[in-house]
């Protein structure tokens, strides 16, 4: 039905650059989200794309339309707020009417597609109430149930689940997923979690001061991240950052990370001179304990244990490994405590590594995802 | 309820029978002593007072002449010649026309106006036009009504407006006249109201709105105004209160001429005591003044406790 093109787009306010230079291709029926931390330009590009802002340059178009400087209420596109900016002297039955009836459609046809709309978000007991007579849940459900009542080109999302409590959350998350599902309408979701953009998305753009670091599907970005701040935003907790220095050999590169030294075949890398002081990315989930270590895991780390989160499933072990403190997934039941002395052992083929300056990823990026990528996506 | 009435002469538990609550109101003779000064001060400088002038309007009372002294109660006979005193009537039409007219709509509408086409405004042209709307609002009675005499009267800015030097609008449209110099000074006060409640209209709303596709009426109608209705029904109450004491405007600028045209309550009040003389008969035209103060004053706070 409908694609969306962001060609070159850059939005300042006064001296600041919310969003710059920005190139986007959404694809029909594709659930994109926009992730990234708050001030990132990606409420900004989603409010560009609904016409409240007007880009300072570039094009935005929907299927082959220039939509850059159409009127808001011209471009067709349902936007579901924060807030959910649900008029509060009106029920439920007028929120949903309202925008057909401004449209001047047909009084039956509105009634009837109200009656619709609200069966599928679960609304027919709750019509004749007021916003301030319902739940977070209940006005969250109206505010999709208006995005929806116009059978829109696009839908626009802003941080919808954010005023709820945690159980909803996951709960709409799902909701939400399945309508858009259903109904097939391209839509653009914009949320600072990114548990909520890897669970939700088909594609995911990660934003970073005005800038797309990264789009790709959820599975690449947690296997194969084009960078450094994109390794560390997706996945929880946090990947682990550690020094670590290159020599080159013949057809293979050697890396040398607090002690440990293992090699990697030269072709997995992007570039055939790489720095020879680099960071190595590696997650706590691709690190292992010596006794539950899968076999493929060869690489050996050892350090002094200094702190501990247990989360029920799994323990979160924080190591300090000559100074430098690396976090590792135990499984529950391991007996261990502060102080302790651990052996950690991971797979080279997970790690990631990252150009020390520009943290840009050094690996062929195909390449990890064949080894490593897929299996990991829960 | 019930209980007490299926077992008529069970015992109310005794008071000692627990620990004694700690939470109840508790007497102190030193809070009697501090209270004092209030509680002799209100009597004396307020109640007492009232109490008299509630007095006074059932008696004979007059500023000159042989009542000034000896006057005495003379029960419902003020009343009864109010009732028969069609210069009454005509005040109270006249008040009533000059509080809804000019207060309760004309300011209201004017604020609300001029904080609507203020609120996208260039800030120098706001600060500007809101300040000199506040200038009206804070300026004297005296003031408000030279002005407005100056731009009534013959060949002055509203008669040259109207396009007939000749013509005199502050004799023919007296009423009109005084209700806008009202309107015209407590349009800036409703503007502070509605400026304030207008910037409480959430910004997403009303974006909301824009990208459903309603138009900037729609938006206004259907959107912005239900939301300041509180704040319409507040500032028309206000107004209302404001222009029904506004004694000062219309006694210097008509003294509720020409023939009674203007005369509103507080004046007629006025004249019947200190240029007639009849000081019982004005105390008893004040009496209905508070009547109705008072009865405005509750719907005004009635309507804003029941709003929270």
């Amino acid at each position: 039905m409908t694609t969306i093109r962001f060609e070159k787009v850059s939005k300042s306010f006064g001296d600041y650059n919310a969003v710059q230079d920005l190139n986007l291709e959404i694809k029909d029926g594709e659930f994109m989200v926009f992730v990234g931390p708050s001030g990132c330009g990606k409420t900004t590009t989603l409010r560009m794309l609904a016409g409240l802002e007007t880009p300072t340059y570039g094009r935005i178009y929907l299927d082959n339309d220039d939509v850059t400087l159409a009127a808001p209420g011209k471009r067709d596109v349902a936007m579901v707020f924060q807030s959910y900016a649900l008029y509060p002297h009106m029920t439920v039955r007028k929120n949903l009417a309202f925008g057909p009836e401004v449209r001047g459609e047909p009084k039956a046809a509105i009634a009837k597609r109200v009656e619709q709309v609200s069966e599928l978000v679960g609304l027919q007991s709750l019509l004749h109430r007021r916003p301030s007579e319902l739940s977070g849940g209940q006005r969250q459900r109206v505010a999709l149930g208006r995005a929806m009542i116009r059978e829109p080109r696009i839908f626009l999302l802003d941080e919808p689940l954010s005023n709820l409590d945690a159980a909803l959350r996951t709960h709409m998350r799902t909701e939400i997923s399945e309508l858009q599902r259903k109904l097939g309408v391209t839509t653009v979701y914009v949320t600072h979690d990114q548990v909520e953009a890897m669970t939700m998305g088909h594609r995911i753009a990660v934003f970073s001061h005005g800038r797309i670091l990264q789009v790709d599907t959820p599975a690449r970005l947690y296997g194969a991240p084009a960078n450094k701040s994109v390794a560390t935003f997706i996945g929880s907790p946090k990947m682990n950052i550690l020094p670590a220095r290159l020599a080159p050999g013949a057809g293979h590169v050697t890396v040398n990370c607090l002690g440990t030294v293992f090699t990697l075949p030269s072709l997995s890398l992007t570039s055939a001179l790489p720095p020879e002081m680099i960071e190595l990315g590696i997650r706590p989930d691709d690190i292992h304990w010596t006794k539950d270590a899968p076999s493929r895991c060869t690489e050996k780390m050892s350090g002094t244990v200094i702190s501990l989160e247990t989360t029920g499933s799994e323990t979160f072990v924080i190591v300090d490994i000559q100074g430098v403190e690396v976090n590792s997934r135990f499984p529950s039941f391991v007996q261990i405590k502060i102080g302790d002395q651990v052996d950690l052992l991971f797979d080279r083929s997970d790690v990631h590594l990252f150009d020390a300056t520009s943290g840009d990823s050094l690996r062929d990026v195909s390449s990890i995802v064949e080894m490593s990528a897929l299996s990991h996506v829960k | 309820m019930t209980e007490a009435t299926v077992m008529p002469l069970k015992p109310a538990p005794s008071r000692r029978s627990g620990p004694r609550r700690l939470d109840r109101p508790r007497l102190k003779l030193a809070s009697l002593f501090l209270l004092a000064p209030a509680g002799i001060l209100l009597p004396a400088l307020f109640i007492l007072p009232v109490c008299y002038a509630i007095y006074l309007g059932f008696t004979n009372l007059q500023l000159v002449g042989l009542h000034s002294v000896h006057y005495r109660f003379t029960g419902w006979a003020n009343i009864a010649f109010m009732l028969s005193d069609a210069s009454f009537y005509q005040s109270l039409w006249v008040t009533a026309l000059f509080v809804v007219g000019s207060g309760a709509v004309g300011s209201t509408l004017l604020g609300l106006v001029l904080a609507i086409a203020l609120q996208q405004a260039m800030p120098a042209l706001r600060m500007a036009v809101s300040g000199l709307a506040i200038l009206a609002w804070t300026l004297p009675p005296t003031t408000i009504a030279l002005v407005w005499i100056a731009s009534a009267s013959p060949s002055g800015p509203i008669a040259a407006m109207m396009a007939d030097m000749k013509a005199d609008p502050l004799y023919d449209h007296a009423l009109l006249i005084v209700s806008a110099a009202n309107a015209w000074s407590l349009a800036g006060l409703a503007m502070i109201m509605f400026s304030a409640a207008l910037r409480n209209v959430p910004k997403d709303m009303i974006e909301a709105g824009t990208l459903e596709g309603a138009s900037s009426v729609q938006r206004m109608m259907r959107i912005t105004l239900p939301f300041l209705k509180p704040t319409i029904v507040t500032s028309a109450l206000l107004m209302t209160l404001l222009t029904f004491g506004n004694f000062t405007l219309i006694y210097l600028m008509t003294a509720g001429g020409p023939d009674n045209a203007t005369n509103i309550l507080p004046v007629y009040s006025y004249l019947e005591g200190f240029k007639f003389f009849n000081l019982g008969y004005s105390a008893l035209l004040g009496n209905i003044i508070v009547i109705f103060s008072a009865l405005l004053g509750s719907v005004f706070v009635f309507l804003g406790q029941s709003r929270r």
